[in-house]
């Protein structure tokens, strides 16, 4: 009985270490919405890739890539801009890997500007459009 | 007899006069039928599909990277004329990519930008030659309507 009880109590501290919470996911979705700060971004990132509720998670990055990394400003000798275009490439990667139709509004408007992103995330996002499979929900 | 003569002659040659006239009158009614084909060309070039809008849209801004001249301007605008287009004519792509109407309003009024800047630049260029600047002016025009 002890040994049942030490080895749930075991699993659960795990499972509390490891896994991405809801305030995790908010709290990373918050930071990507910041201007600069590339660390915690990156680190950011991680919880938007290991979250399960891809649902949830691909709707954020539909509205960080639409509403916070569409940059008319942007030029590469900006270190801040560029950086976030990094982290642009990211989200958009994100979306590939779920080659989802719904991600096309967000790689549309991307390939539309491509004047406002490096050229790897313009890359990234004409992939994206590539890889959508359109028998997808 | 001369003037019987005369008198056939004149028949004849009026004979040969009015059936010659008959076959030119059937020769205007090919050129309607060559027209019909250019038309049916035009429509033909003017698709606008997903993979289609896609590719030509891809083409025309990989090419402004290495250009800057009218011919390629024009050319990326009539790609965003295309997405334009697309938006409006491929519903079922569209509602599957779950678009609502502003993200719609938006997409176009974002290709509607892009073309626009790059006819005007045409328009306004004293070095592009005057067929590119007509044609510029007519995707303008079309662009209104759209």
């Amino acid at each position: 009985m002890f040994k049942k009880l030490f080895f749930i109590g075991l699993i659960l501290t795990f499972s509390s270490i490891f896994a991405t919470s809801e305030d995790d996911l908010l709290n990373a979705y918050r930071i990507l919405k910041k201007i600069g700060e590339y660390e915690n971004k990156k680190k950011a990132i991680l919880v938007f890739q290991k979250f399960p509720d891809r649902k949830r998670v691909i709707a954020m990055v539909v509205d960080l890539l639409t509403y916070n990394y569409d940059n008319p400003n942007f030029r590469e000798n900006d270190q801040v801009a560029f950086y976030d275009d990094v982290i642009a490439e990211e989200l958009v990667k994100i979306l590939d890997k779920e080659r989802l139709p719904s991600n096309f509004p967000a790689f549309l408007r991307i390939v539309l500007y491509s004047n406002r992103h490096r050229e790897q995330t313009v890359k990234a996002a004409w992939q994206g459009i590539k890889n959508i499979d359109w028998t997808k929900e | 007899m001369r003037f019987v003569k005369f008198f056939i002659f004149v028949l004849g040659f009026s004979l040969v006069l009015s059936c010659g006239e008959k076959k030119a009158e059937v020769k205007p009614e090919e050129k309607p039928v060559e027209k019909k084909e250019v038309e049916t060309k035009k429509v033909e070039q003017e698709d606008t599909s997903f993979n289609t809008v896609m590719r030509i849209l891809k083409e025309a801004l990989d090419n402004e990277k290495t250009a800057s001249d009218s011919a390629t301007k024009l050319n990326t605008a009539k790609a965003y004329i295309l997405v334009i287009k697309f938006l409006n004519n491929d519903k079922e792509k569209v509602k599957q990519s779950g678009m609502t109407d502003r993200d719609i309003a938006e997409l176009k009024q974002d290709a509607r930008e892009n073309a626009t800047v790059r006819l005007n630049e045409i328009l306004s260029s004293p070095t592009a030659p005057k067929a590119i600047k007509d044609e510029a002016q007519s995707k303008l025009n079309e662009l209104k309507s759209l």
